[in-house]
């Protein structure tokens, strides 16, 4: 059963966030609490109205949550920074996959083909048809060109952001984890989730717009793979983001200690 | 400072330090017993307590004081004593002279 105590320590956990010096403070809170609770049930108080009294005298959750340092508090928002940026660039990576099964199945013109009436000098034509001699056309050529740089640098991007991820677990499994705040924690997932958002509606919407407006105009859809792709996983991303950012809303309400 | 000196007296738990502090105090520092912790962190990462886990039937981190503790608590004392002395003194000088504006 989940009493006061439980409540109490759950909502200090839930602001300080994961690591080995909340732990540490977790565990030293629930004992002291339960102690306390000892005490009053010793001079006669039953055990709710104790846990109740206990929670009480140790005080808003919010003045132990703020125990660590600036330093400390600081060392965690840039732990937390760089989690989300290792997860940002994992996401472009991510992108970068779907770009390359478009590409495979839909051609380099669908993912990144210029929109009708682009055109290049016979210079720089003679660069594409240097890159990719059995393309065709300059257009083809070109097409097949920005396809292979959207794809590999979006590959390069997780590649990256796989990187940062695994040197952030090695720190985390060496050093510890670092503690985020709970309003570091908001800020992170608020920012991931409008970033992702923005950029998945904008991406997105450009890519649909931009078929709706080839096919009303009857021409070939062409370069709007890449915005489809960015666009639909930042989306995912966001969505997700949304979720975390609701249920931290919903898990984060400190427990009140009872009046 | 507080902290220290209680520890002084001997090493404790969490629970047993708030109690000790009340105590001995006559109730003056009935603060949040939660805020003890952080500043019990902080003090342990200056060096001036140590702690340990114990178990005697639930689990404790027993804290106790250090000797730089010691040091820190004896300067701190010191000082503390000193600004004591010089507002005693000053409340004490002021009560002996009439207040001004006020006829004799």
């Amino acid at each position: 059963m989940s009493d006061a105590i439980d409540r109490y320590v759950a909502g200090l956990a839930d602001r300080l966030g994961a690591g080995r010096d909340t732990w540490r403070l977790l565990a030293e809170t629930d004992a002291h609490l339960r102690d306390a609770q000892a005490a009053l049930q010793a001079q006669g108080m039953a055990a709710d109205a104790a846990a109740d009294s206990a929670v009480e005298r140790f005080g808003d959750p919010a003045v132990v949550a703020k125990a660590p340092s600036p330093r400390r508090r600081a060392l965690g928002l840039f732990s937390g920074a760089w989690l989300v940026v290792a997860l940002g660039l994992v996401v472009i990576g991510v992108s970068g996959l779907v770009s390359w099964a478009l590409e495979a199945f839909l051609g380099p013109a669908f993912l990144a083909g210029d929109v009708n009436g682009v055109t290049y000098t016979a210079a720089r034509c003679a660069d594409f048809l240097g890159f990719f001699p059995g393309a065709g056309s300059c257009a083809a050529a070109a097409a097949m060109h920005h396809s292979e740089e959207i794809v590999s640098e979006r590959l390069a991007a997780g590649v990256l952001g796989l990187l940062l991820l695994l040197v952030w677990l090695l720190v985390r499994s060496i050093r510890g984890a670092v503690p985020i705040a709970r309003d570091d924690r908001r800020l992170l997932l608020i920012a991931s989730a409008v970033a992702y958002l923005g950029v998945g509606m904008v991406g997105f919407g450009s890519g649909v717009l931009s078929v709706l407006l080839d096919l009303a105009r009857g021409l070939a859809v062409a370069g709007v793979g890449v915005r489809l792709s960015d666009g639909a996983i930042a989306l995912v991303a966001g969505v997700v983001a949304v979720v975390l950012v609701v249920r931290f809303a919903r898990r984060g309400v400190p427990a009140r200690p009872a009046a | 400072m507080l902290i220290l000196a209680t520890l002084a007296r001997g090493s404790a738990h969490g629970y047993a330090l708030a109690e000790a502090l009340r105590a001995t105090s006559g109730g003056e520092f009935d603060v949040p017993e939660g805020s003890l912790y952080p500043a019990l962190h902080r003090l342990e990462r200056s060096g001036a307590v140590a702690s340990e886990w114990v178990h005697d039937g639930r689990r404790r981190r027993v804290y106790a004081i250090t000797a730089d503790g010691a040091t820190q608590l004896a300067r701190e004392t010191r000082a503390w004593r000193r600004f004591a002395d010089g507002v005693a003194s000053t409340l004490a000088a002021g009560a002996v002279r009439p207040a001004v504006g006020q006829g004799v």
